[in-house]
């Protein structure tokens, strides 16, 4: 039996929705060669493992010489795709890591539409858990820690005005700056 | 603007994709406005991703175009919007041109970022640099390794690794700083009121990175797991050192004992997934019956878990042991019944099917009794899987035939869909065709079956069996009425299948029958479908041909033999593929070799067997590159590829003029390798048995780069009497890794005669140049070269044939027997059993080739070339101390001396 000495351990991870469309899917290290390059394949290979899966609730699979994790979450399936030989206790964690980090972030309603009103934090959220294959955190709550708010739009109030002379300065110097802006288009 | 935001709420609700050309617009206009809205920048960006994850993609000049309008979004300094401004130019970097551009505002991140982004950017980094740029970041590099903060320290060591395919001589560079990190323990600063847990993961990418960078020295990495073995506090880096440790103990046996203490430790661990790996490697490597038992406890522990998971990794692991070795995991057979009606399906088939293995004669009817009970609970699917084993397990065990059966029909009568009543009555044709003890109640049972089938497939294909098989038996009269009911009451199709197989009763010597089928036939003459008229016109004039004895009836309604259905295959593919000139001649059917129906059985059971063990077992060697799994079936390749050669070599054998008056070759042995492969000269051997001589056919290849070697010949010389040399056919010349062949034509003796061959090259070799192959010499010097000597066996001239009735054809109809008794000095049963079987050339009867004991029977039946049967009882016992007992019997049709020389080659 062939070990994977690399750190490349996961294959793909895939949010998958109760119709079997795809919410999110990423497909890490695929060669040219791989039956999964293809979108279309990619496509395939997706609706035949949500046909396998919904409403089975197996958690774990051998599907077309891919182990398969799997979590069904309301509206939604999170898959996370690995070579035969991987560790299905590790990738276990894995998964549940990152569905306590969603549920941090999503305040504890994982469901289509949090996700997609919040595809910004989930995308961060996954980017801090695999980067391409390798995983890069396990722990739930420093990908939690690690995924930054949706910024606050910038509503001009007086607490954002700074006095301090520095901030003033600042002020002196944009004012400045926009001036010269206009002269130079006069 | 508000149709905008209406817009966008719509898109959440019904989950629809934001149009392409209206995010990339969008993200021009709003990434270059000043001053940057951070809030609506960030949702664009995610929409943007959006599309890049659901599978969209953008030309390379709109890629780029985009890439350029992102990096704009450098001189806002919100850091939650650099962070998946980081993340889009890595997904975009791979589609777009002129990426470099942007590293210096990342180095910049790099160096004095916040916190929350300086990973991105460095992992970003990586994406974005190529083999002219790596060198400039050392330094930078080096710091984030030895970075306090683990976010950074890892993004850093992954950064890393993904440039070593850029560049790995530079990434050897900081070898020193990331042999550092493995065992700084680094912990997750706390802000504010957030808590987050250590993970100490960078201990796992720090020892990932230093396995790439130092795996070409074993040594060293010997050393990486002294040091690190006792001190890795993360499970993830654990399980990572598991694995080196296996890579190590794989090519080096020896070393097992010395590692086998820390493999305990990580027995032990409270972390499950590394006692999983650690089994996974215990159970995988040649280790004493204690060391195994260590890890099978821990898996025993694993299987009583709660979490489907791990279930599911502990049986997954049983169930490849049981491939190899059964005997080894059966005392885990209580929890494997548990595991039988697991929730989850996979569980529940590895279970199964693992106890399928195990399984002996006793505790399968147990077994049998177990799953009848949930049957009807599945679903099709797995249904199928468990008929599939049941199958299996019917022909390696054909005394227990009584429970299959009666399992096979039950479930037939339940309801289900095509494919599973498919399956039960494939499996119930096999027994019909393997287990001739189960044939009249499994036709009784298809024949009620087809009174109400609603797959026309199916009946046709039954109606079929029951053709061929119904006459042979003791009461061909009840088929029949059945048969005729089909005719009366079914569809055209089924009802042409009828005829076919009713008149194939008329084929049995029985005048009664002969006559009652004559006139069903007759009335079906007038049926309302042509095709059905067709058939029983046809059927009626064959047996009325057969009524005057016309040869070419007898011999399309009797065939005696039928053709290798492989062999024809290949014959007439390579006829077709030599074209026009080649069809001046027409196909020779007298090249494809004949077979009986007693061969052919054997042939069909020795492929499914080999298949089915196969289907069970999952590829695991699929590496994670490799291409699209090769579905072919490698054993059962290789043991045609076998056939093929053999074939090839008869072929070659019957080109040649001095064997034409030999007649047809009686047997050809499998090719015997005489040397080993480094040798100088490499020689394999092969016999041919004729009616009155004794063909050696001697393969050599000279390996030799600069020798010339000519006259090359053997000299073979028979240990016994009987054997006289007729003539040789040598080869004139050699070259240089060429390769020739030699025959050496022997006499032999009309009875059955064993013997060695004391072999000697000779030759007469001259120095030559290597390139040109021309010799240097022109006198060149004889030489004689001995090698292995070749031994005829009694398998030479044996061939495997299969019996319905062996105990009543052995202990009554033959007469002459031999017996010996003697020992032999190996570990199982099995492994004496697998070479006599090898050895004989006879054919295992009743699946006796399946040991499951320490002790046992073996039955074993053939027949010479000289078309004598030969029938074999072994029993085996087996000790501790004296190693495996044998006692033979062999009894044949012939003479004494045959049974003694047959029971010779045992010994």
């Amino acid at each position: 039996m062939s070990k994977n000495l690399s750190l490349h351990a996961i294959d793909a991870l895939l949010i998958i929705d109760n119709e079997g469309n795809r919410v999110f899917g990423k497909y890490y290290n695929v060669s040219e060669e791989s039956e999964l390059y293809q979108l279309t394949n990619q496509r395939t290979f997706e609706k035949s493992l949500f046909k396998k899966t919904h409403k089975q609730n197996a958690e774990i699979l051998i599907f077309e010489n891919r182990l398969v994790l799997y979590k069904e979450i309301l509206d939604i399936t999170i898959y996370i795709i690995s070579s035969l030989e991987e560790n299905e206790i590790t990738l276990s964690e894995i998964l549940g890591s990152f569905e306590d980090a969603l549920n941090s972030l999503l305040n504890f309603t994982i469901e289509k539409k949090t996700i997609l009103e919040n595809y910004d934090k989930v995308v961060i959220a996954i980017d801090e858990l695999i980067d391409d294959g390798i995983i890069l955190e396990s722990e739930s709550s420093i990908i939690k820690d690690r995924t930054s708010d949706t910024p606050v739009n910038e509503i001009p109030s007086l607490k954002n005005i700074d006095l301090s002379e520095k901030g003033l300065f600042n002020a002196f110097k944009f004012g400045a700056g926009k001036l010269a802006e206009r002269f130079g288009n006069m | 603007m508000s149709t905008h935001t209406y817009k966008k709420f719509e898109d959440i609700e019904t989950g629809g994709l934001p149009d392409k050309m209206t995010v990339f617009q969008d993200c021009l206009s709003t990434f270059n406005a000043s001053p940057v809205d951070a809030k609506k920048s960030r949702s664009l960006i995610a929409k943007l991703l959006r599309l890049l994850y659901n599978g969209e993609t953008f030309p390379r000049q709109e890629a780029t175009t985009l890439f350029f309008s992102i990096s704009k979004l450098f001189q806002h300094k919100d850091s939650s919007l650099r962070q998946i401004v980081y993340l889009a130019i890595k997904e975009l970097a791979p589609i777009s041109d002129d990426i470099l551009m942007v590293t210096s505002s990342i180095m910049k991140d790099v160096q004095n970022g916040d916190v929350i982004y300086k990973p991105n950017a460095i992992r970003t980094l990586a994406r974005i640099l190529d083999g002219s740029t790596v060198h400039a970041t050392e330094r930078l590099m080096k710091t984030a390794i030895v970075d306090k903060h683990p976010s950074v320290s890892s993004a850093a060591l992954v950064a890393s690794y993904h440039l070593l395919d850029v560049s790995k001589d530079v990434v050897k560079r900081w070898t020193n700083e990331t042999q550092e990190a493995v065992l700084a323990v680094k912990s997750y600063p706390q802000t504010g009121d957030r808590y987050a847990n250590d993970s100490l993961i960078t201990q796992y990418h720090a020892l990932g990175l230093l396995y790439e960078l130092r795996n070409h020295d074993k040594v060293a990495l010997r050393k990486i797991i002294q040091q690190f073995s006792k001190n890795l506090r993360n499970p993830l880096a654990s399980t990572q050192l598991i694995r080196y440790v296996n890579e190590i103990l794989v090519n080096d046996h020896s070393l097992i004992s010395a590692f086998f203490p820390l493999l305990q430790d990580w027995l032990t661990d409270r972390h499950h997934n590394i006692n999983l790996e650690a089994i996974k490697v215990i159970v995988a490597l040649p280790v004493t019956d204690e060391q195994f038992n260590a890890a099978l406890q821990r898996l025993k522990f694993l299987i009583g878990s709660s979490k489907t998971v791990s279930r599911f990794a502990a049986v997954r692991i049983l169930n490849r042991i049981a491939l190899k070795s059964p005997e080894r995991v059966m005392s885990l057979n209580s929890e494997l019944e548990s595991l039988i009606t697991d929730p989850n399906r996979g569980i529940a088939t590895y279970a199964i099917t693992t106890l399928l293995k195990t399984g002996s004669s006793e505790n399968i009817e147990r077994l049998i009794k177990v799953i009848s009970k949930f049957i009807n609970d599945i679903s099709d699917e797995f249904k199928i899987i468990i008929i599939e084993a049941i199958k299996t397990l019917s022909l390696k065990f054909p005394t227990n035939y009584q429970s299959m059966l009666t399992f096979l029909i039950e479930v037939l009568n339940d309801e289900g869909g095509f494919e599973f009543k498919n399956a039960i009555v494939e499996a119930l044709f096999d027994m019909i065709h393997f287990v001739p003890q189960s044939r009249d109640l499994a036709l009784e049972n298809l024949c009620e079956f087809i009174e109400d089938c609603e797959f026309t497939e199916l009946s046709v294909r039954i109606l079929n069996v029951l053709g061929n098989e119904g006459p042979k038996t003791s009461n061909p009269t009840l088929y029949i009425r059945h048969i005729y009911n089909r005719v009366v009451l079914e569809n055209s199709i089924i009802r042409s299948a009828a005829v076919i197989a009713l008149s194939k009763f008329a084929l049995i010597n029985d005048v009664e029958v002969n006559k009652s089928i004559k006139i069903l036939l007759r009335r079906i003459v007038n049926d309302s479908d042509d095709e059905v008229r067709d058939r029983a016109i046809i059927s009626l004039k064959f047996l009325e041909g057969l009524d005057s004895n016309k040869e070419e009836v007898i011999q399309l309604t009797k065939p005696a033999y039928s053709y290798d259905l492989a062999n024809l295959e290949h014959k007439l593919t390579s006829y077709l593929s030599k074209g026009q000139d080649g069809f001046i001649t027409a196909f020779d059917i007298t090249m494809v070799p004949k077979i009986t129906e007693d061969e052919l059985r054997v042939i069909e059971l020795k492929q499914k067997t080999s298949k089915l063990d196969n289907a069970v077992k999952e590829p695991e060697h699929n590496n994670k590159h490799a291409k699209s799994a090769d579905v072919k079936n490698p054993h059962f390749e290789e043991s045609q590829n076998a056939d093929l050669l053999k074939q090839q070599y008869v072929q070659e054998l019957s080109a040649i003029a001095e064997f034409e008056s030999y007649g047809p070759v009686l047997h050809t042995s499998s090719v015997v390798e005489l040397t080993d492969k480094e040798t100088e000269f490499v020689i394999s051997a092969v016999k041919h048995v004729f009616k009155d001589h004794l063909v050696l056919q001697y393969n050599i290849e000279n390996t030799l780069d600069d020798v010339l070697l000519e006259l090359v010949s053997v000299i073979a010389q028979p240990e016994d009497e009987g054997f006289e040399e007729e003539f040789i056919l040598s080869v004139d010349s050699l070259t240089p890794h060429g390769q020739g062949t030699v025959y050496v034509s022997m006499s032999r003796p009309s009875y059955l005669q064993t013997t060695n061959f004391t072999n000697t090259l000779s030759y007469t070799s001259k120095e030559c140049d290597s390139k040109t192959l021309e010799a240097l010499d022109d006198q060149g010097f004889e030489d004689e070269y001995p090698f292995e000597p070749l031994s005829l066996t009694p398998g030479d001239f044996i061939i495997p044939s299969m019996v319905g009735n062996f105990d009543l054809i052995y202990d009554e109809e033959l007469q002459t027997e031999s017996t010996a008794t003697f020992q032999v000095e190996s570990e199982s049963i099995q492994e004496v059993v697998d070479q006599m079987v090898q050895q004989l050339n006879l054919f295992p009867i009743q699946g006796s080739m399946v040991v499951n004991d320490t002790t046992h029977l073996l039955k074993l039946f053939g027949k010479t070339i000289d078309a004598e049967r030969v029938a074999a009882v072994i029993k085996f016992v087996h000790s501790a101390r004296n190693g495996v007992t044998i006692k033979a019997t062999v009894k044949v049709d012939g003479e004494e001396s045959l049974a003694a020389t047959i029971l010779e080659g045992l010994v």
